[in-house]
């Protein structure tokens, strides 16, 4: 994405040289971009976290407001703006669900909605099994076995679906809920676990 | 925008623009019981002793013609020490000092009679470290990066900030201590590979412990996880031994014979660190006694506060969701944390050797000298991540909570999120920020409220509000919010609520836990009243519009239906208020039909057929 360096004038690629300006160094405003093309990470529901790790970093080591104690209060701001962007970029590609839910939002130009539809039959036959599993686990080590089992799952959905057609919204958003479903008997299995 | 700041950062901003180039920048460690200034010049690290020592007292007293700060005014009567622990405090249980509340802030009664902050009180500390460094230096100092506590919530960093400003520092940057501790070890180094890892920072002071776990990756720290005790540390030490002394020499003390013991109980803690026995003559009412400990006897007396202090580790390391046999190092502050037995129980523990070959007194504030060289551009700069202590939030209709920010967020950070009128032609909204993990309001800590006014008359649920909540590198928190239909933006103003509680945090985040499903059941009781409120009003505004369509009996049946609710929302019953709900949504159901067919006759009324098929199609 081309951009022309608000300091010097001079056109340079956002996404291959960072807002960085490669001429004068200056640190560019922020402009609408997706958290992928931000990032540099193609647009997938598989993600290498590896690689998004290494990403996030250099592009932080660049952004922080700490490099720019020393410039003008225009710069200061846009480093603000940078840093608090790219930790959001990071926090929503990280993580599976909040992933699946911006390409959603990338697709769609909607979000998927957030809220659980309780009315779903055949999840709820489902989930309700998980939940009597999460019962009988009585020992910390059965915990672990059942979330080590859900984790499994969880990785099965997001393979199954890597190349799912998000304009499809009904299909998105049944998937969706499933994963959202399994964070949150994930984090209940965490809870009791400690 | 309407912008609201909830601190004084625009100040301090502004001020920042001034050129660092001809004056030093020095790295402060306010501690409770010291403080330690350092001095980093790119080449080598110098620690900036007073004309007593590297260990500054943090005590100040106020003499009739000037204040004393540091050694010389620790023996004066009535001196202010351990003022940290006061620091953004609205409401203290102290006997210790004299003083007041004014404006939700506590002002402390001084030796000449007037009344002073802590953050007064700090900003006489840091006076005196800055001119004691200006004059080692010879040169003028100007900004500082100053060490705070981990655990250290939104209104303790802004008063460490404001002390500072009053001090006339510049804050570089508000690091946290344990971090500084590893900073000073160089463990931020990204070539050296070797250190990545995870650690945990030990830290027994005089007065208190603190216990965090930090992870590092490619030069960048993480705090995992923060817990400690405001009032453990190496002085409860003393106390045992000055008990120890008294039992086997069958001695009591008064309160005058005190300061004498308890100096003797730390030379005696001290020589024990080196020897296997000591033997010490002690001189009480005019006799000679000799009292003799040897090191074993000492270690079975302190036990239990050790093990206490191991058991915290062990929490906080469940709190970072990772196994004991996962640190891959120990790093020790604080003068206690010499004590053999303390060294070798931790390695016992974790089967590491504690890193301690710094001087655990001096860490942390050689931590900050390094930051601060580089902040002022002295050094390369290495990434420091930290992560929000305590999650942000907005009170919602009914006390819930709605959570912008959640615990543990990296920072700086910005989120948004969209409000809207609960009522029609509602023309202010009112919002509460508060900070905690807990579900209703009424148990978490108010950080401020303000409001945004002029909103245009409309039905409710149709004004968009976007709120947003920025977190800076110094987690400093600020929030704006607009209207976006109509962009109406005005200036807002937020008095910071120094309602602060020092252990509040720990005590939050254990209610949290203890307290979950109790919240969940509170949450959706409050939702259900929200709820109910809001079928009510929908119901009254519409009976107050278009009551003439109904007939009488339908009138009385709709009126006993809201009766009914109104009752049941007055009480805590959750399923009545459901049942009641249900029963009044479809006891307005056909109302609702009426009214919109007047609706569409009203629309369709005068006008040609031809338009109405336009405007379906």
């Amino acid at each position: 994405m081309k951009i022309i360096c608000s300091n010097c004038q001079k056109e340079f690629d956002c996404i291959t040289d960072t807002f960085l300006c490669p001429n004068c160094g200056y640190l560019n405003p922020l402009q609408e971009i997706d958290f992928f093309s931000y990032l540099g990470v193609s647009q997938s529901l598989n993600v290498n976290l590896a690689d998004l790790e290494v990403k996030f970093l250099n592009l932080m080591s660049k952004y922080h407001p700490d490099n720019f104690v020393k410039k003008s209060e225009t710069e200061k701001h846009n480093a603000d703006v940078h840093s608090s962007y790219t930790n959001r970029a990071y926090e929503t590609l990280k993580n599976p669900t909040s992933r699946f839910a911006y390409i959603y939002f990338l697709t769609n130009g909607e979000e998927v909605s957030k809220e659980i539809d309780a009315n779903n039959g055949s999840l709820f036959t489902e989930f309700l099994e998980y939940y009597e599993e999460l019962e009988i686990a009585h020992t910390t080590n059965d915990l672990k076995v059942f979330q080590d089992k859900l984790q499994k799952i969880k990785q099965d959905i997001l393979e199954e679906n890597s190349e799912i057609d998000f304009t499809d919204k009904k299909l998105a958003y049944h998937v969706f809920v499933r994963l959202q479903y399994l964070d949150k008997i994930i984090a209940m299995t965490q809870k009791l676990a400690i | 925008m309407a912008l609201i700041q909830i601190n004084d950062v625009a100040s301090v901003k502004k001020q920042k623009e001034e050129a660092i180039e001809d004056s030093a920048a020095i790295g402060i460690d306010l501690g409770t019981s010291n403080s330690v200034i350092s001095y980093f010049d790119g080449e080598s690290l110098q620690i900036i002793a007073d004309s007593f020592g590297e260990l500054i007292p943090s005590a100040v007293y106020y003499d009739e013609e000037k204040i004393l700060v540091g050694k010389k005014a620790l023996n004066k009567a009535g001196v202010f020490r351990s003022i940290k622990r006061f620091m953004g405090k609205s409401s203290i249980d102290n006997s210790l000092y004299n003083y007041k509340q004014e404006n939700g802030e506590i002002l402390f009664k001084n030796q000449q009679n007037s009344y002073v902050s802590a953050e007064e009180i700090s900003a006489e500390i840091l006076k005196y470290l800055k001119i004691t460094a200006e004059k080692h230096l010879d040169k003028k100092v100007d900004s500082a990066v100053i060490t705070v506590p981990a655990y250290f919530d939104e209104t303790q960093r802004i008063a460490t900030k404001k002390a500072a400003h009053m001090a006339g520092l510049k804050v570089l940057r508000l690091i946290n201590e344990p971090t500084a501790a590893a900073l000073a070890y160089g463990l931020d180094k990204v070539d050296e590979v070797d250190f990545q890892g995870i650690y945990l920072v030990y830290d027994l002071g005089g007065g208190t412990f603190d216990i965090s776990v930090l992870s590092l990756t490619s030069g960048i720290f993480k705090v995992l996880a923060t817990l400690g005790d405001t009032l453990l540390g190496g002085d409860d030490i003393d106390n045992i031994l000055v008990e120890e002394i008294c039992a086997s020499l069958d001695i009591f003390l008064t309160a005058k014979d005190k300061p004498y013991f308890f100096n003797i109980a730390k030379e005696i803690k001290e020589e024990l660190s080196i020897k296997n026995s000591v033997n010490k003559k002690i001189i009480f009412q005019g006799k000679d006694y000799n009292f003799t400990i040897n090191r074993n006897a000492f270690e079975v007396k302190i036990k239990p506060l050790v093990e206490k202090t191991l058991s915290m580790c062990e929490s906080a390391i469940r709190d970072s969701k990772i196994n004991t046999l996962d640190i891959k190092g120990i790093i020790l502050v604080g003068g206690s944390s010499r004590i053999p037995y303390i060294k070798n129980s931790l390695k016992e523990l974790f089967k590491v050797e504690p890193i301690c070959q710094l001087n655990p007194d001096l860490v942390v504030s050689m931590g900050a000298g390094y930051k601060a060289a580089e902040l002022s551009g002295k050094t390369k700069n290495s990434l420091l991540l930290d992560v929000l202590p305590l999650s942000l939030g907005i009170e919602m209709a009914g006390g819930i909570v709605e959570k912008i920010i959640h615990r543990n967020t990296l920072i700086p950070i910005t989120k948004k999120q969209e409000f809207t009128t609960q009522k029609d032609n509602q023309t202010a909204m009112s919002f509460h920020i508060l900070q905690g993990e807990r579900e209703m309001a009424k148990d978490l800590r108010s950080l401020g409220k303000f409001s945004l006014k002029g909103i245009p008359p409309m039905a409710a649920g149709n004004a968009r509000i976007m709120v947003s909540f920025s977190i800076d590198a110094d987690g400093l928190l600020s929030v704006s919010a607009v209207e976006e239909k109509t962009g109406i933006s005005q200036s807002i103003e937020i008095k910071p609520d120094w309602g602060l509680n020092f252990d509040a945090m720990r005590n939050m985040l254990e209610e949290s836990l203890e307290h979950a499903e109790e919240d969940m059941q509170q949450r959706l009781l409050q939702q259900s009243k929200v709820e109910a409120q809001l079928l009510i009003d929908a119901a009254v505004s519409a009976i107050k519009e278009d009551g003439e369509l109904l007939s009488i009996k339908q009138q009385q049946e709709i009126s006993l239906a809201l009766e009914q609710l109104l009752n049941a929302v007055n009480g805590n019953n959750r399923e009545k208020i459901e049942e009641n709900i249900k029963k009044l949504d479809a006891n307005t159901a056909e109302f609702a039909a009426i009214r919109m067919n007047k609706k569409i006759n009203q629309a369709l009324s005068g006008k040609a057929l031809t338009d109405i098929e336009d405007k379906l199609s």
